[in-house]
């Protein structure tokens, strides 16, 4: 079993008068479903999105229902003016800035739960991303 | 303003042949702006969820935070017991698990819907004395000027609305957004109790239904006994 490990830390002096904030956890290690077994499958890449009408699935859920799977996306833009819209099949979750990134678990609890990309307000955005998955399947040959 | 700093690092050096090591830092700002930063947060807050038969909790409301705004929502859960995680929900979709010892990050677009509206004007002779209630809060009329009953209507504090006044007309807002179906508020549902054979009126007109928020954030646990959950949101 492989051990990889996510680490946070959201900080800010100012935010909170008199209290610094630092959310500093310890390192999460990504386990497989509900386990101490850490996950072994690893998706990974980078591309650039182009503004279009709709938006393209980053990954489809071929994976098997209520398992633990992660999602790390960055926006790598550095043209403050594009963003990312972040959606899950037709749930729009959020719009990721410029180099902004998100981390979230992802139960691809069923074929339309698929995770989806769309670049906005123009042009050509430059993303990386990886998914760590307890299971995949491969999609069948056509 | 503040200056909020993020950070995530994603390691491994078994994963694969090579070692995995990769780092991401930005600074939290306002939608499409470089330099002025998130300024405001429901604070770093900790919930508790024990409860049976198990049901999820709005953890966050869409209309606490700006639509389409650089909101950021923080999760992690508590719980040291492997097994135990909570099931997030972005109105009705599920977006995964977060085991215990997780955390998420994430943008989050507060899509709000629309509050119900109504106005509601005094009119007709008042007695002093006399009482209208709705909502749970019962106004006594200290004066028999409908403008001043009015104003006493809009200086209560209604659970489920907020109101402004002009003369004798109040207009009420709902606090949040919900999708009532087909039924608004009208005069019915305020109750006036007269006294002397006065023809006291309080009548509903120009009622707006709302509709639903589509992305409130609900949490909901995967065991009946306790389990904690860390959370904050950064918002416009």
């Amino acid at each position: 079993m492989a051990t990889t490990t996510a680490k946070l830390n959201i900080s800010s002096a100012d935010l909170t008068p008199g209290m610094a904030l630092n959310i500093d956890p310890p390192a999460m290690t990504m386990y497989q479903t509900g386990t101490t077994t850490g996950l072994e499958l690893l998706d990974m890449g980078a591309g650039k999105l182009t503004q279009a009408t709709g938006a393209d699935a980053l990954a489809e859920a071929l994976g098997t229902a209520d398992t633990t799977n992660y999602v790390y996306i960055c926006n790598k833009s550095t043209d403050i003016q594009q963003y990312i819209k972040i959606g899950i099949h037709d749930t729009l979750i959020g719009h990721l800035g410029s180099e902004e990134w998100l981390f979230i678990p992802w139960n691809m609890g069923d074929a339309v739960a698929e995770i989806n990309i769309e670049a906005e307000d123009s042009g050509t955005i430059p993303y990386e991303y990886a998914i760590f998955k307890s299971t995949f399947t491969l999609p069948a040959k056509t | 303003m503040a200056t909020i700093n993020t950070s995530l690092t994603l390691s491994s050096g078994d994963l694969l042949t090579s070692n995995l090591a990769f780092s991401v830092a930005s600074t939290l700002t306002t939608a499409g702006t470089a330099t002025t930063g998130l300024s405001k947060t429901t604070g770093l807050a900790r919930t508790n969820f024990t409860n049976d038969p198990l049901q999820s909790k709005l953890l966050y409301r869409s209309d606490d935070a700006l639509t389409n705004g650089s909101n950021k929502v923080y999760l992690k859960n508590l719980s040291i017991i492997a097994a135990e995680f909570f099931t997030i929900y972005i109105d009705q979709e599920e977006m995964g698990r977060l085991y215990a010892g997780d955390f998420a990050f994430f943008p989050w677009t507060a899509t709000a819907g629309v509050k119900e509206t109504f106005v509601l004007t005094v009119g007709g002779t008042w007695v002093v004395g006399e009482t209208l209630e709705f909502d749970g809060i019962l106004t006594t009329a200290a004066s028999t000027n409908t403008s001043g009953i009015a104003a006493q209507v809009n200086g209560d504090h209604y659970p489920n609305w907020t109101t402004t006044v002009s003369g004798a007309v109040v207009t009420f807002t709902a606090r949040n957004s919900v999708d009532a179906g087909t039924v608004v508020t009208a005069t019915a549902d305020w109750v006036i109790v007269q006294t002397g054979g006065s023809d006291a009126t309080a009548v509903v007109s120009s009622a707006a239904m709302g509709t639903a928020t589509s992305s409130d954030i609900m949490i909901k646990p995967s065991v009946v006994t306790t389990m904690d959950l860390e959370h904050m949101l950064f918002h416009e």
